[in-house]
């Protein structure tokens, strides 16, 4: 697919904040994502406003407040973006909502001045972009669409490697690549299924639940367990050796949209609310911080070296909850 | 030659700045831009109260369009993430919520219909909150329609491709999206203000599953740019299945909407690829002689009853299929009755019964000259303001052979016996304009070996499903009538939205002269069909042909259609209820003709699977007056 005279609009300076030469961080967070090296990156839109914007931004200690003028980079999308993921320490890649996917890299200039480069632009996905994973060995990209399409991208996400499609039967709500192994990743949709694929074979997923409510995130917390969010608000972790459920656990009362463990094993989750659970595999206690958040909570990340968690939502703020 | 599609619209999953897309979309030759209502990743709650006034908006505001282009340029799609059938209660009731709120918003900038994806077969919650929309309060001026996107084939089968934990499924009824439909509009009452989006898919069913589309109201064909292979040239082209099932789509008046992204030089040439296909198309005969007439009731003519007017015998003087046959079929009647060596001393009579304003005189005329035989005529009408136009002809054109009477040929004495009878009195039906009994008046003034054109004539009937007509009838304002009035009429209609469930039959026959001793045109039959698919039974399509004389025909069964002609269009003879069918039930339908002094009438009813009662007993809503 190229890009060209489809659906990728000029870029805008439209809000007044723009024009005045204060960029300011969008009022709907779509993402957030931690680099090896503890660097963050934020994605915000506007979903309301005349033109609907997005733009992504770095973070080299993000336990400053994530503001504007803390930000070490930004850049302006030429659309929304609905997610986005560190493909290495300087290396990035953002998903648009039309479906376009750009690889940026976060370069220093002169005064110490970084800006995202724009490396690669290809257009995967007919639709928005639910979700992107990096597989293990950190080359390929796995990305999951509305478009009910998974592509494995290939050179840190700058071009098509293979594409499954109709992977599922409806939208595909998150993808995740197996920590231990370069070829397998998890996928769930709202078709009812959660399917686990290994890209070395012919037909190459199979199923580890079909149920009778829609899938809506999953996340690996090493090689043998995936955790699997519901439309109904449970999540169910399963042993990816044997297709058996060893926990049902009622976290949430709307649909998960995301899940995240900690290195520790401390599971969180969100969902279409402003409630975030915890949940620790070892004890299986579940834990209920409080949550500031005003608006729907739409992301969710465990910092590489504290055993903190980040949380962006639809009201604007990033917030963190330290746990030890 | 088919027609070029009404529109082709774009599709944006999103859409940033909607002025830039429908400027994107109008420089590359589409009509209109399909967006989402609201901004698909921002999921809310609607009429929240905890959050602040200024937090709660979710929609752009509506000056980024002027009023008109709203309505004309876009065509807005609900949020898909909405669930009305989640199992999840609070989320379910969220959906139902912000449903209300983007159909009240897409009201509010006056578009006239949404588009909303279905995406399995449980809607019956969606199916409530879709009815009471259509027809709420407001709706008297609320004339918005929703329509649904559906696969042409189930993407769950198509998806078991990938999965090595199930078999290789090809059984497509297993998961027929049709049924996705079928089941939502039978809910829905077969609101009319519910439309099909139909999404062609790169498998495609089987030929009776796809042809089962057109019985269904669609609105919108949707094309994925995924379809499209590439060419020598480098240009965008569809596998022979698309192009033709495409192709059978320009039959009708249909939107065309673009989805997913560019994958060749230029959009622009998708918009030119379909416009090709659509006008290319080769459609059927009896499609042909349909254009501008689509699906249109009119209650059939009563020239027994009412005089014709001016308009009227113009317009079915034009065809120009109907008089040559008649000309022909009198031709071999003269030939057969006077040989080469008596054509100086035989003068063959004709009557033509019904003259109008002599199209078949003039033909008649015609026909002698060019067999070489004589001929005296005699042209019988009972219409006054025709008879004027006869005996100007008779002075101008026929001279003396032709003899002009003004009289019904049923009370007519006639000076003479004649050789031959002709005369135009079918309708869409056969015998339905009463041709029976006027022609049984007729024939005693026909000698004992005359001939009759026509000789014969059959009607025929065939199950059809069609939303669109039964809505048309339903919704059809007549006052001070029964709620069964509409239902027990026969209507003349061109139809193009119909699906044929099964093969057509031959319901009841004609044969003229009628020398039976008792003449008795009352007629009972009962017929059996077979559905071929799963369908819904929306009522009756009626045909007939007639042989004028000998191998002389003409036909308007589609399969036998009299290529140009335009005279008839097929009648639709409805049932109160739609009757839902499995594929290999037996359809059984009873019908009857029947008449009293002063008229004639038919009574109908489908006995199997269900029955729906006799229609019109007695005639109490439809007769036809002798």
């Amino acid at each position: 697919m190229s890009y060209g005279d489809g659906w990728h609009d000029v870029i805008e300076e439209s809000p007044a904040s723009r024009e005045s030469g204060k960029p300011s961080i969008e009022q709907h967070l779509t993402f957030l994502h931690f680099a090896e090296d503890g660097k963050l990156l934020l994605g915000s839109c506007n979903f309301v406003d005349r033109t609907h914007t997005g733009s992504i931004w770095a973070f080299s200690q993000p336990d400053l407040p994530v503001t504007a003028e803390n930000s070490i980079a930004r850049h302006l999308c030429a659309s929304p973006v609905s997610s986005g993921i560190f493909v290495g320490v300087n290396q990035v890649i953002v998903a648009e909502d039309t479906g376009i996917v750009v690889s940026y890299q976060l370069s220093e200039f002169e005064n110490n001045v970084v800006h995202f480069v724009p490396q690669h632009y290809t257009q995967p996905h007919d639709s928005w972009v639910t979700s992107l994973s990096l597989c293990h060995g950190g080359s390929d990209v796995i990305s999951g669409g509305a478009d009910m399409r998974i592509n494995v991208l290939e050179g840190k996400g700058s071009a098509v490697k293979t594409s499954y499609y109709p992977a599922h039967a409806e939208l595909i709500s998150c993808v995740a690549a197996s920590p231990d192994n370069s070829s397998v990743f998890a996928s769930c949709s709202m078709d009812r299924t959660t399917l686990l694929w290994d890209t070395r074979i012919s037909r190459p997923a199979k199923a580890i639940v079909e149920g009778d409510c829609g899938y809506t995130a999953v996340a690996w917390k090493n090689e043998n367990y995936l955790a699997i969010g519901s439309e109904m608000g449970m999540v169910h972790v399963y042993d990816v050796r044997s297709l058996e459920s060893v926990h049902d656990l009622p976290l949430q009362k709307m649909p998960v949209h995301k899940l995240a463990f900690s290195n520790a094993g401390l599971l969180a989750s969100c969902s279409d609310s402003t409630d975030i659970r915890l949940w620790r595999f070892e004890s299986n206690k579940m834990l209920l911080p409080e949550s500031q958040h005003s608006m729907f909570i739409r992301d969710l990340a465990w910092h590489p070296k504290s055993e903190t968690l980040y949380s962006c939502g639809l009201d604007g703020n990033v917030f963190c909850y330290p746990f030890s | 030659m088919g027609r070029k599609p009404r529109s082709c619209g774009l599709d944006f999953p999103a859409a940033a700045n909607i002025s830039h897309a429908i400027n994107t979309a109008t420089d590359c030759g589409f009509g209109f831009v399909c967006i989402p209502l609201a901004h698909p990743n921002l999921r809310r709650c609607a009429n929240d109260q905890s959050v602040p006034v200024e937090k709660s908006k979710w929609m752009r505001t509506d000056l980024v369009l002027g009023a008109n282009d709203w309505q004309v340029r876009v065509i807005p799609r609900v949020s898909s993430w909405l669930d009305l059938d989640s199992p999840n209660e609070g989320f379910r009731k969220r959906s139902e919520e912000v449903f209300h709120q983007e159909l009240a918003y897409a009201h509010h900038l006056g578009i006239k219909g949404v588009l909303m994806d279905l995406r399995r077969r449980q809607n019956n919650n969606l199916a409530r909150h879709l009815l009471s929309k259509l027809s709420s309060e407001t709706s008297s001026y609320f004339r918005d329609e929703v329509w649904l996107q559906i696969p042409t084939s189930s993407r769950k089968i198509a998806a078991s491709s990938c999965r090595n934990d199930v078999p290789e499924d090809d059984d497509e009824d297993k998961d027929d999206p049709w049924h996705w439909w079928d089941d939502l509009r039978l809910l829905c009452a077969s609101n009319m203000r519910l439309k099909v989006a139909l999404e062609v898919t790169a498998d495609l069913p089987s030929e009776e599953k796809l042809s089962r589309w057109f019985g269904e109201p669609i609105e919108v064909l949707v094309v994925p740019t995924a379809l499209f292979m590439t060419n020598k040239a480098g240009y965008p082209t569809l596998s022979k299945a698309h192009q033709r099932f495409i192709q059978k789509c320009a039959a009708r008046e249909m939107t065309v909407l673009v989805t997913g992204g560019n994958r060749h030089a230029s959009l622009r040439h998708y918009v030119q690829y379909i416009n090709h296909l659509f006008q290319s198309a080769e459609l059927p005969p009896h499609i042909q002689c349909n254009l501008g007439f689509e699906d249109n009731l009119q209650v059939p003519l009563q020239p027994l009853a009412d005089h014709l007017e001016s308009f009227t015998y113009e317009t079915f003087e034009k065809d120009p299929v109907k008089y040559t046959e008649y000309g022909n079929a009198v031709y071999e009647a003269l030939i057969d009755r006077v040989p080469e060596s008596e054509k100086e001393t035989n003068t063959q009579v004709v009557m033509v019964v019904g003259a109008g304003r002599g199209p078949l005189v003039t033909q008649t005329i015609h026909a002698a000259r060019k067999a070489n035989r004589k001929i005296r005529v005699y042209a019988v009408e009972k219409n006054p303001n025709a008879v004027v136009t006869l005996l100007d002809l008779k002075k101008v054109d026929w001279g003396d052979i032709v003899m002009v009477v003004h009289c019904d040929m049923r009370k007519w004495k006639a000076p003479e016996k004649c050789d031959i009878l002709v005369s135009e009195l079918l309708g869409s039906f056969g015998d339905n304009e009463l041709s029976p009994e006027c022609l049984d008046g007729a024939q005693v003034f026909l000698k004992d070996d005359g001939i009759s054109i026509p000789e014969s004539y059959r009607s025929y009937v065939q199950p059809i499903m069609s939303m669109r007509l039964y809505n048309e009838t339903r919704e059809l304002k007549i006052c001070d009538k029964p709620y069964y009035y509409k239902f027990e009429q026969t209507y003349v209609v061109a139809q193009t939205n119909s699906y044929w469930i099964a093969p057509r039959q031959q319901l009841f026959e004609f044969i003229h002269p009628n020398r039976n001793e008792v003449i008795d045109n009352t007629r009972f039959k009962k017929l059996k069909f077979i559905a071929s698919e799963d369908s819904t039974l929306y009522g009756f399509t009626g045909y007939f042909d007639t042989t004028l004389y000998k191998d002389v025909m003409l036909s308007i069964v589609p399969d036998t259609y009299s290529r140009g002609m335009f005279s008839w269009f097929p009648l639709y003879i409805p049932i109160m209820e739609p009757i839902s069918l499995k594929k290999g039930d037996p359809i059984e339908l009873l019908f009857w003709r029947r008449r009293d002094e002063t008229k004639v009438w038919y009574e109908w009813c489908v006995q199997r699977p269900t029955t729906t009662g006799i229609h019109n007993i007695n005639g109490r809503s439809g007769t036809i007056g002798l």
